[in-house]
């Protein structure tokens, strides 16, 4: 649990809540405002890898999580962000991980987060000219594809 | 290249020599391996009709009506060969284990659904008072038989297996009017043989 | 950037040697690519939204049929996460059948990635043998789980079905004469003069490119980064066999294959050493699984093409409520912006292809000169030619 001590000196008062299902899957709240701070230290100073980020829709708000992975000790460190429900929004970390910009342009168009600071939001999975407000992986939105909302 | 290897060219002389690897199948018939996982085929003869096969489908390739045919109740199971994945899991999860089987079968082609379709029908018991389905005839013997004599405590089995001997007709199975104690060893779903206990205990009181 | 200087070769959206049909336009100054787009989504199945909406059971079908070449690691990925979140473990000898799993289909996925590159540099001989060697491999399959290549195996909490003691010895010959013809195949590769010549230097990743991206699997072991999930976080009977994990220098495309046939040896040993243990034991392949609690689960898997990531989250009822999904191309293809640019167009398909993309959906390749107004069309057959002649000049060369 080396990583965790480093990451909680490191991140200090950033950390809001720490939930560690087992040695090798931690899960640390943050807030949304500290993000990138966040990422630039798990991602460029500790030298984590870069995974994914996962976005949900926790129906009274919108949750991100960024998963790394530290893959000397096969940890993986998911920071979670929660979002308010009406405009979501958070800072775009393309400029601190490049590789992230795809799957942020994802989260724009499929559960409607805005990302702020983003070179190019722009849909990527759906359609050009697919109904604005329409965000498939929100929970209002069925199977079927009837919207509730 | 100016120089072959000469281990290539030993595989380039016996590949040269040999037959084609590939299989000549269009001419000549093609036999799959044993566990090979072709179309789901129903067994007539062992298919109770309870429906495992239907709820476990991960493709919802199986189809299960419920539906009044000549006045009497049937249950019709169809599996649909272009939804299916062939993944075995109604093979797997029957409970009479040969129900439904995977065939060796892989040409799945039609010009017409219907012919490749498999398909079993089964009389359904309803209620002889509201006509709610209870389950299929074949579900309700077959757990008869698993059950044993401890199957004798359900009302349903009894007055099936009575109607099976002749000690009871169709007639006199019929539940007339409101439900009655009386009622309670006929063939009933569970909601009307309770209102049958309750109301008969009203009645008394 | 000044668009109007520059040529943009499109690639796709129906075709370029991936799983899916994926847009590409090439900006390209004379023969040189300058930058690289990508576009996706043109076959977007919305597996994550389907998977709430079925039984923790039948996901493990939907996730199987994401990819029809690795079409075990979704599954594998997606049960170690449900694991993961229910803290149970897999008995022993169903973690040897997910091991032989695993291994048999990176075997044929590089076998069939080895191919298709010598097919792409117009060394047929090379696709011919490789997917002939391949075939006996499928056919293993389709004698052991019943199907050629989906093989429904896996399960939460251990495997669907077991391999019988009589399939054994059949599984050993194969193995023993895809060792030799593995052999015969890495040799003939590393000592070519021409292939050499055609793939060393071309479309080089530095480790610093594979940070910035989050490449994973052969594409970042052949650019000297070391990872390998089986090791790192290991799961599955991994420990409990010896192998160890290929890992070379210099991040070019010569390397890329140098590293999937390789390991394709590291596959054979490990297969050999899991059937030794699995030989006549009689031992359970599976947990049952009773209730789902509340919770979140994280399950990684090293399929062929790299770390393939399962995130799930339960609210205890019958179905996931959330269901992320991963797949190693996502983080792989994005590279494509840094090794394919400064090189030639003749190069950009098997630098495209050096990253294994699955490729199905092969279509075409349109040229368009924005310079001059004029529009050439024509397949990507043509992009596979003009790689063919490059090699062509090379072997007169050599």
């Amino acid at each position: 649990m080396k990583v965790l001590e480093t990451l909680k000196e490191k991140l200090g008062e950033r950390i809001k809540d720490i939930k560690i299902h087992n040695e090798r899957r931690i899960y640390l709240t943050v807030e949304a405002g500290d993000i990138k701070e966040c990422a630039k230290i798990v991602f460029r100073e500790l030298d984590a890898r870069y995974i994914i980020a996962s976005g949900a829709d926790n129906f009274d708000s919108f949750e991100i999580l960024y998963h790394f992975g530290f893959d000397s000790i096969g940890t993986v460190i998911s920071l979670r962000v929660f979002l308010a429900r009406e405009n979501p929004g958070i800072d775009s970390l393309s400029d601190v991980i490049p590789g992230i910009s795809y799957i942020e342009r994802e989260m724009w168009e499929l559960l409607g987060i805005n990302f702020a600071g983003h070179p190019g939001l722009s849909h990527f999975l759906l359609r050009d000219d697919w109904p604005e407000g329409n965000f498939p992986l929100r929970k209002s939105i069925k199977t079927d594809g009837a919207n509730s909302e | 290249m100016k120089k072959p290897k000469i281990r290539e060219l030993k595989e380039a002389i016996t590949s040269l020599f040999s037959k084609p690897f590939t299989s000549q199948f269009p001419f000549k018939p093609h036999t799959p391996a044993k566990k090979f996982r072709g179309k789901p085929e129903y067994n007539r003869d062992t298919c109770v009709g309870c429906g495992a096969c239907f709820n476990v489908c991960p493709a919802r390739a199986i189809e299960m009506v419920d539906q009044v045919v000549d006045g009497k109740w049937k249950r019709v199971l169809i599996h649909h060969p272009k939804d299916c994945l062939f993944c075995g899991e109604c093979e797997r999860n029957c409970i009479t284990d040969d129900g439904i089987k995977l065939s060796g079968v892989f040409d799945v082609s039609y010009f017409d659904e219907k012919d490749v379709q498999s398909k079993v029908e089964h009389d359904l018991i309803v209620c002889k008072h509201c006509g709610e389905i209870i389950g299929t005839e074949k579900h309700v013997l077959w757990t008869l038989r698993k059950l044993g004599n401890p199957a004798f405590s359900q009302p349903v089995m009894i007055s099936r297996l009575m109607e099976e001997f002749g000690l009871v007709t169709d007639e006199e199975g019929k539940v007339a009017g409101p439900v009655q104690r009386t009622d309670m060893l006929k063939i009933v779903c569970p909601k009307c043989r309770r209102m049958a206990f309750i109301s008969d205990e009203k009645k008394e009181r | 950037m000044n668009d109007k200087k520059k040529v943009i070769v499109p690639i796709g959206p129906y075709h370029p040697l991936l799983e899916e049909p994926e847009f590409f336009a090439l900006y390209c100054d004379g023969e040189k690519v300058v930058d690289v787009e990508w576009q996706a989504g043109y076959n977007h199945r919305a597996i994550e939204k389907l998977s709430e909406g079925k039984h923790w059971d039948q996901v493990t079908f939907l996730v199987e049929r994401i990819c029809g070449i690795c079409s075990t690691s979704h599954p594998f990925a997606y049960c170690n996460s449900v694991e993961d979140l229910l803290d149970i473990t897999v008995p022993e000898k169903a973690r040897y059948i997910r091991c032989i799993i695993g291994e048999m289909e990176r075997i044929h996925s590089h076998l069939l990635w080895v191919g298709l590159a010598g097919h792409f540099l117009g060394y047929n001989t090379v696709f011919m043998w490789a997917w002939k060697y391949r075939e006996s491999i499928l056919e293993m399959f389709e004698m052991i789980t019943g199907n050629r290549n989906h093989y429904a195996m896996f399960k939460i909490g251990g495997v669907r079905r077991n391999i019988e003691d009589e399939d054994i010895p059949a599984l050993r010959k194969v193995l023993k004469d895809i060792r030799a013809k593995l052999e015969m195949l890495t040799h003939a590769v590393l000592d070519d003069p021409v292939l050499g010549a055609r793939l060393k230097g071309v479309g080089v990743l530095t480790k610093g490119h594979i940070k910035d991206f989050g490449a994973v699997g052969p594409v970042a072991r052949a650019s000297g980064v070391d990872i390998d999930i089986r090791r790192d976080d290991p799961y599955a009977a991994y420990p409990a066999v010896e192998w160890k994990v290929i890992k070379t220098e210099n991040g070019d495309v010569f390397d890329k294959a140098v590293v999937r046939l390789l390991e394709c040896m590291e596959s054979v040993r490990i297969i050999e050493q899991s059937l030794d243990a699995i030989e006549g034991s009689k031992g359970d392949i599976e947990n049952q699984v009773r209730e789902m609690p509340v919770g979140e689960g994280i399950g990684r898997h090293e399929a062929p093409r790299g770390e393939c990531f399962h995130y799930v989250r339960s609210d205890g009822s019958n179905s996931p409520v959330r269901h992320k999904i991963r797949a190693p191309s996502y983080t792989n293809i994005p590279t494509f912006k840094a090794s394919c640019v400064g090189q030639m167009i003749a190069d950009v398909a098997i630098i495209l292809a050096g990253v294994d993309p699955c490729y199905c959906c092969t279509e075409r390749v349109a040229v368009y000169d924005a310079d001059k107004k004029n529009k050439k069309l024509f397949g990507f057959s043509r992009l596979v030619e003009m790689s063919r002649e490059k090699t062509e000049r090379m072997r007169k060369q050599v």
